[in-house]
């Protein structure tokens, strides 16, 4: 193989964003075109969807294949990638009639609801019959080819990446205009004669051949880059552009001859449009009832499902975990003092945070199921005089709420995740903990009043994708003996007291799956559920009861919220300086005051201020018909997406940039045990890894994606306490301001230099 | 439908664009000269030079413009002009290029300034050096070049407020305790 040759075919750019973006859409169509071939196959052939397919992937080619590297020194590989773009791409993409599949495909709320009313606008819908018409078309994709070819903006584009990525957008922005007249996908009914067609496709043709024509026979290099770029293959520059000149020329005839015959020979010979004569009759297409899809139930998914319905696997999960917890324990008596050294400092601090949050985002509250603490429950449970009730008075998350703001304080002013030695305690004491109130009351109180880690879970398994729910109401309503929540010979009902047929959510569920294995009936499974809907419902929730009477639940929520900002911001260079600063000017030489301070502000009169001052806008622009209490506890939980997105983006930087720590931490302590078989710690993968683009970008998304899905829930909490338009944007208005404001702080938190907690310096 | 699609594939096509990662395939042209039997090409990137991550790649060809049998050892030093310091030593290799026929060092550049990047070429017993200046302008922060990334949302809240004009506000569906009947907790 020529080297050449060999080095293109190696030469792939790594373009995760643009595969990622065309397997989404991808996916989006296939679904839709199914629904739609079931229901009409002479309509959707699978020639449409290989069309589709085959667009997407010659896009992807285009943009992210060899060609894309080599564009940049020959001339040809860069009119080939055009080509694709404005050849091959739009005509496939239209063939493949997306509009239906694509729009098919959606889930039904996005396509009703939200895109509905804008593509029945009016104006757009003016807009873009204007923009395909043959007589508007013809004029923009002319202008774009030319204007993009000529020297000094071709040259510009190639030493400008932005330019280059506008010309790229524009020649396909430009070609899907330009082909949807020819290609005119169902269900476009233009008014315009099809003749019409004919001319459009000979002066597409003839520019075409001109601006080829130039190319290929100039006698002097039109382009200074590639004048000056290095020669490849012994090509000449002059002749890379003729070749170039050719490849336009030839192929772009093909592409507007071969239509243009195609579609002059129908006009003069062709029969009338065949559909209608050769479609079934009408009887072959039935009115169908609309058809309620099940959700997606993780239960009835091959092996994960009769794994998660096996008797055993909660008791199997939290062994496995208990396990690792004893090591950490050991390790962080006995093990080195230095976090990034010891599994103590690495496995709760990198991994487990790290894959929590991939768990909730992904799932569930996997993590609670598994949880090892409550392991010994049992025991506790029979050597303790266990069956007393929780104190009424600490029937609520305050207790929770002083733990979690006492673990963010300490964690900074303790340095927790460098002391391994406290981790340990830390761990012994939630053991404990968790045997003494689980031995002595009853009812899953640790979980549900006292365990900081459950309420974190709880509030920020509010954004996960799966629920513990029922699947048929009938059956429950038909039910007489309520397992679930009673329990069964075999198995106790709910630990936590949350009655299936009335739970909403997942707060307070720990995934323990009782319910799932007493229900006789089998209706309970783990379904996929829209959980940003849920946020702003104030229904009665089973085990929870209303949202707006909670103000301990708002507290929980708030706390999590801009704790989320302050650990994170604890973490970056400038508030590291800034506390700094303060201990020096007061003569401190702890920096434990100005954490304490900072801490302080961050997570209690932060959003104490900010809460209020939102109630009182609220308050002056209308008169409120509900307290000031129940509005703020209603527009809390508008907070929890936002909340969730940060805390994902600090935790996966960890997870992410040190999670290779966890290799020389076991090989040493393996070492320590008298097992030699992992070899000698490797300690240049404690060293973190640098934060790459596509890391920061990740960050970027899940707080964007945080923002919008705040500032909805607080839109949709809006429009339930008001019936006009007007007021209820005034209502939500304060609140996206506050949530506006987080966002543009988390963002720069993530724009900050952060210190590369639990790993050592340059590999040790 | 044709507008959300539209905006979809714009979408896609943003994320990929607005990607900066440094790759100097197709970056600026520093240096190019033959010696003896090669011939050697220096990009830099990204465009306009700036401190912070760079990328210089070397394509390295016989005189015949087809790239050696066998890679060259290519290190790239880069050293301040002006007031010298422990120079930066990084290997060029083909790995880290994205087209292969280029071999690539990336690495961070300290300050803007002129620097002298030295490339140094072991082909064999021999060992060429090939030395220009650069001048590197100060870092853009990086929000700058990440801005797509934070910005989207606007657009996105824009389509919202337009779609919103386009279907007035109805109170959110299916919810008992949500409809404007519970009206003794309404505003009005």
């Amino acid at each position: 193989m020529h080297p050449t040759f060999s080095a293109f075919v190696r030469s792939w750019p790594w373009a995760p964003w643009l595969m990622a973006g065309l397997l989404m859409t991808a996916t989006i169509y296939v679904r839709g075109y199914c629904s739609l071939r079931r229901r009409d196959p002479a309509r959707w052939p699978p020639s449409r969807l290989m069309a589709f397919l085959a667009g997407l992937l010659a896009l992807y080619l285009a943009l992210a294949s060899p060609i894309e590297p080599f564009a940049s020194l020959l001339l040809q590989v860069h009119m080939l990638q055009h080509l694709l773009l404005m050849m091959v791409v739009a005509p496939l993409i239209w063939l493949g009639t997306p509009f239906l599949p694509l729009l098919r495909g959606l889930p039904r709320a996005v396509r009703s609801v939200w895109l509905g009313p804008v593509l029945r606008s009016r104006a757009l819908q003016w807009l873009l019959t204007r923009l395909t018409h043959p007589f508007v078309a013809l004029p923009v994709f002319t202008a774009t080819t030319w204007l993009w070819h000529l020297p000094s903006v071709y040259d510009a584009a190639l030493r400008w990446p932005a330019l280059h990525y506008l010309q790229h957008v524009s020649f396909l922005l430009a070609a899907l205009v330009f082909w949807y007249p020819v290609v005119r996908p169902y269900p476009a009914r233009p008014r315009w004669s099809p003749w019409l067609l004919l001319p459009y496709l000979l002066l597409a043709d003839i520019q075409n051949t001109v601006l080829s024509a130039l190319l290929t026979f100039s006698d002097r290099v039109l382009y200074a880059y590639y004048a000056a770029a290095p020669r490849i293959a012994g090509l000449s520059a002059l002749d890379d552009q003729a070749a170039a000149g050719v490849l336009m020329w030839v192929p772009g005839s093909v592409a507007f001859l071969g239509p243009l015959g195609w579609i002059g020979l129908s006009l003069l010979y062709g029969t009338p449009p065949k559909a209608p004569a050769q479609r079934a009759p009408l009887p072959l297409l039935p009115i169908l009832v609309p058809q309620t899809s099940r959700p997606f139930d993780l239960l009835t998914v091959p092996l994960v499902g009769p794994i998660l319905r096996w008797r055993w696997a909660r008791v199997t999960a939290q062994t496995l975990l208990a396990v690792l917890a004893v090591f950490v324990i050991y390790d962080g008596l006995t093990g080195p003092r230095l976090g990034a050294m010891n599994l103590a400092g690495v496995l709760p601090w990198i991994h487990w945070r790290g894959l929590l949050v991939f768990g909730l985002l992904i799932a569930g509250n996997f993590f609670c199921f598994a949880c090892p603490f409550t392991l010994p429950r049992a025991i506790a449970r029979r050597w303790l005089p266990q069956g007393r009730e929780w104190p009424g008075w600490l029937r609520n998350k305050w207790l929770a709420v002083g733990l979690i703001v006492l673990f963010l304080w300490s964690y900074e002013a303790f340095a927790l995740w460098d002391s391994p030695w406290i981790t340990a305690w830390i761990t012994i004491g939630y053991f404990l903990a968790a045997f003494l109130i689980e031995g002595f009351f009853r009812g899953g109180t640790f979980c549900k009043y006292v365990c900081p880690i459950g309420q974190f879970n709880f509030v920020q398994s509010l954004m996960s994708p799966l629920e513990v729910r029922i699947r048929s109401p009938q059956i429950c309503a038909a039910c007489t003996t309520h397992e679930c929540i009673r329990g069964s010979a075999t198995v106790t009902g709910c630990e936590l007291q949350l009655f299936q047929p009335r739970k909403q959510g997942n707060l307070d569920c720990t995934f323990c799956l009782n319910c799932v294995q007493a229900c006789p009936h089998q209706n309970v499974g783990i379904l996929a559920t829209n959980s940003i809907a849920e946020l702003s419902s104030d229904r009665w929730r089973s085990g929870v009861g209303i949202f707006s009477q909670r103000t301990d639940l708002a507290a929980l929520v708030l706390v999590l919220v801009f704790g989320a900002f302050a650990n994170a911001a604890g973490m970056v260079g400038p508030v590291v300086d800034w506390q700094s600063q303060l201990s020096q000017l007061f003569g401190l030489s702890s920096p434990v005051v100005a954490i304490t301070v900072f801490y302080l502000a961050a997570i209690i009169i932060l959003p104490w201020v900010a809460v209020r001052s939102a109630v009182a806008l609220n308050q002056l622009v209308a008169p409120l018909m509900v307290t000031r209490r129940e509005l703020a506890t209603r527009f809390a939980f508008a907070f929890v997406p936002l909340g969730f997105s940060m805390w994902l983006a600090h935790y996966s930087f960890h997870f992410l940039t040190s999670s290779e720590t966890i290799i020389p931490v076991t090989q040493r302590f393996t070492r320590e045990l008298g097992w030699h078989g992992l070899g000698m710690p490797r300690w240049i993968c404690a060293c973190c890894r640098p934060l790459t683009d596509w890391l920061l970008q990740a960050e970027l998304l899940a707080l964007d994606l945080g923002l919008l899905a705040s500032l909805f829930v607080a839109w949709q909490t809006a429009g339930t306490l008001t019936t006009t338009a007007t007021l209820r944007w005034k209502l939500a208005a304060p609140w996206c301001g506050v949530i506006t404001i987080l966002f543009l702080l988390g963002v720069w938190i993530v724009f900050q230099p952060m210190q590369m907690r639990g790993t050592l310096p340059g590999g040790g | 439908m044709r507008t959300a699609f539209r905006l979809l594939t714009i979408c896609c096509l943003i994320r990929h664009f607005s990607a900066n990662e440094v790759h100097a395939d197709g970056g600026t042209i520093r240096l190019r000269e033959t010696r003896g039997p090669i011939q050697i090409t220096v990009f830099t990137a990204p465009t306009p030079f700036r401190a912070g991550d760079v990328d210089v790649s070397v394509l390295v060809q016989d005189l015949q413009a087809n790239p050696l049998a066998q890679d060259a050892h290519i290190t790239i030093i880069a050293q301040p002009r002006v007031v010298p310091s422990v120079p930066l030593r990084i290997p060029a290799t083909r790995a880290a290029a994205t087209n292969k026929l280029l071999q690539s060092a990336k690495f961070p550049l300290r300050e803007p300034g002129w620097w002298r990047l030295d490339v140094v070429l072991e082909t064999g017993d021999s060992v060429e050096h090939f030395e220009f200046d650069v001048e590197a302008l100060p870092a853009l922060p990086r929000w700058i070049t990440f801005w797509p990334w934070f910005s989207w949302p606007a657009a996105v809240i824009a389509l919202f407020v337009w779609h919103n004009r386009l279907a007035p506000c109805q109170p959110a569906p299916g919810d008992p305790g949500d409809t404007p009947i519970a009206g003794s907790r309404l505003i009005r």
